[in-house]
């Protein structure tokens, strides 16, 4: 049932802006008067339909006007009543040099530029200052409304979007998101716990440039958030579900059929990202460079050596806690990846010295190791590091010795 | 070393170096397109700068003759204020108006680098302040309705508790 709607959700918005284009590929020509005339119109069908929820429903079911309403909203609702104020600034600057001036200024200062007048709100909030935002430091404060807000406001401008921490931000606000900010490449989601697979299905059917995602901690979110990915998102390149728990196998692996661009992985302490789920990485995202498999510890040999073989471009890879690993995986690594530069296999204490011996002889470009509790190794490792790794700058083992 | 001449739009004659007047995309595109030579007797109006301007630009250009051509901007990258050299904030201390008019120039001239720095000016003349005192340092009028600024007031205050 659920899907359903969604699916015709879907469909809305793209008939939609397919009759909108060519709407206006029809009037192209015609006079600019017009188009003002047209807006002015739509301006107060929009602020009818905020405030009726009979109108609103009359929208629905015209697609024109619901996607007039979509426009109008992203408009600033003074630019009809707003004339050129005649103060010096005003006056003088163009609106371009004003907005490469406010083009300077954090978010804290944009807000308040947005309250000092009619004009002034216009160009602080112009979609052309809000590309990249990052919420991080005001998390506590963010609530639902103002990223609703700041989709409105940012529309297609958007491009990167930090919410890291927010909290009180459900998926409501990212479907918002969704549907205005069709251009955003960078998302931020960590430790948005409300934040459900609706939210990332909406994402996924909107916004097809998104490249990087980050759901470290999104512990509602499960497979069909990867599956909507995988389907929405081909270009994406880094995705982190870590401590996502609800992920399975099934997730990962299709999400990687889909997504073949992946250079980024992490799925830290995801308990059910198998063998399975890690060899169709390998196979399907050929070029990963970075890899987090933390105590995703039912993990064997087998997806290392797919992993090594396959992903020739591996640069740092983590497989802390993942107990079962054994020396194969090391000499694997050995045998494929040259350029590895990181590797965090502490708590793997099958290892030996004869896996990080073959490491040392291949892997010239070793700069950072952590071995802690690597117990069976002994200083024959250590040796061979430090004469085959030359760019080695940091190892951990045992809690604090480093080389 | 050779000159050219730069007309301001009062009718005044600059003889400048044409190293320096080449700082100026419009300028260095104009002689480029128009095949001017070097040591042509002819004159560059310049309709948009008056000459009490135009002094000034050149006056910053002489001094930043030898800076690195100016990189384009990258978007990635957060915009920072707080790189003013100290030449160039003494050269700034004018009034709002002469500072405009700067901008004005900069950007009519091309001149990547003062508009960068003039730009900058003004933004720092608004971090920091509260919308009564941009107001205030601007002269802009608050021409909200008590509703709409409470509204607006509403929609913002999520950046102010920190």
């Amino acid at each position: 049932m659920l899907r359903v709607k969604g699916q015709q959700r879907q469909q809305q918005p793209l008939r939609n802006s397919n009759r909108k284009r060519a709407k206006r590929r029809r009037r192209k020509h015609q006079l600019r008067q017009r188009t003002r005339q047209r807006h002015g119109v739509s301006t107060m069908k929009a602020r009818n339909g905020e405030r009726s929820p009979s109108r609103q429903k009359n929208s629905a079911k015209e697609p024109n006007d619901k996607m007039m309403n979509q426009i109008q909203l992203v408009r600033n609702r003074f630019e009809k009543s707003c004339i050129i104020p005649d103060d010096e600034i005003s006056r003088k600057l163009p609106k371009e040099i004003l907005l490469r001036i406010l083009s300077y200024l954090d978010v804290t200062s944009l807000c308040r530029c947005g309250q000092v007048s009619r004009y002034w709100n216009i160009l602080a909030l112009d979609g052309s200052n809000w590309q990249k935002i990052d919420l991080f430091d005001f998390q506590r404060d963010i609530e639902g409304p103002v990223i609703e807000n700041i989709s409105q406001r940012c529309g297609g401008f958007l491009k990167y979007l930090r919410l890291r921490g927010c909290q009180s931000v459900g998926s409501h606000s990212i479907r918002t998101l969704a549907n205005y900010c069709h251009n955003i490449e960078h998302l931020d989601l960590s430790e948005c716990k409300k934040i459900s697979d609706v939210a990332i299905q909406q994402l996924s059917k909107n916004c097809a440039k998104l490249t990087a995602i980050n759901l470290e901690s999104c512990s509602q979110i499960s497979d069909s958030s990867l599956k909507a990915l995988s389907d929405g998102c081909p270009n994406l390149s880094e995705i982190n579900v870590s401590w996502c728990n609800l992920i399975t196998e099934n997730g990962v692996e299709a999400l990687a059929r889909g997504c073949n661009k992946i250079k980024k992985f992490s799925s830290k302490g995801c308990k059910q990202v198998n063998d399975r789920a890690v060899i169709a990485l390998a196979l399907y995202c050929p070029g990963i460079e970075v890899l987090n498999l933390h105590s995703c510890d039912s993990i064997t040999d087998a997806s290392i050596s797919k992993i090594a073989e396959k992903c020739c471009n591996l640069k740092q890879l983590c497989v802390s806690k993942c107990t079962e690993l054994t020396d194969q995986s090391l000499t694997a690594l050995a045998m494929n990846n040259q350029y590895l530069n990181t590797l965090e296999v502490a708590g793997c204490a099958q290892f030996t010295d004869s896996g990080f011996i073959a490491l040392a002889k291949n892997c010239k470009y070793l700069e950072r190791m952590d071995l802690e509790e690597c117990s069976l190794i002994t200083d024959a490792t250590l040796q061979n590091l430090a004469l085959g790794c030359p760019s080695l700058e940091k190892l951990v083992r045992n809690e604090t010795s480093v080389l | 070393m050779p000159t050219i001449k730069l007309q301001s739009s009062d009718g005044e004659i600059f003889d400048t170096d044409v190293q320096i007047a080449k700082c100026s995309g419009t300028i260095k595109t104009m002689l480029e397109d128009l095949g001017m030579d070097e040591g042509d007797d002819e004159v560059v109006p310049l309709p948009n700068v008056n000459s009490a301007i135009l002094r000034k630009v050149l006056q910053w250009a002489t001094f930043h003759k030898d800076d690195p051509i100016p990189v384009e901007d990258d978007d990635s990258k957060e915009k920072r204020t707080d790189d003013i050299s100290s030449w160039d904030a003494d050269f700034l201390k004018v009034d709002q108006g002469t500072l405009f008019e700067l901008i004005l120039a900069a950007n009519y001239l091309d001149i990547k680098g003062l508009l960068d720095v003039t730009c900058k000016t003004v933004a720092n003349m608004i971090k920091g302040k509260t919308p009564e005192e941009i107001r205030k340092t601007f002269n802009i009028k608050n021409d909200f309705t008590p509703a709409e600024e409470e509204q607006v007031r509403k929609e913002n205050e999520w950046c102010e508790e920190k």
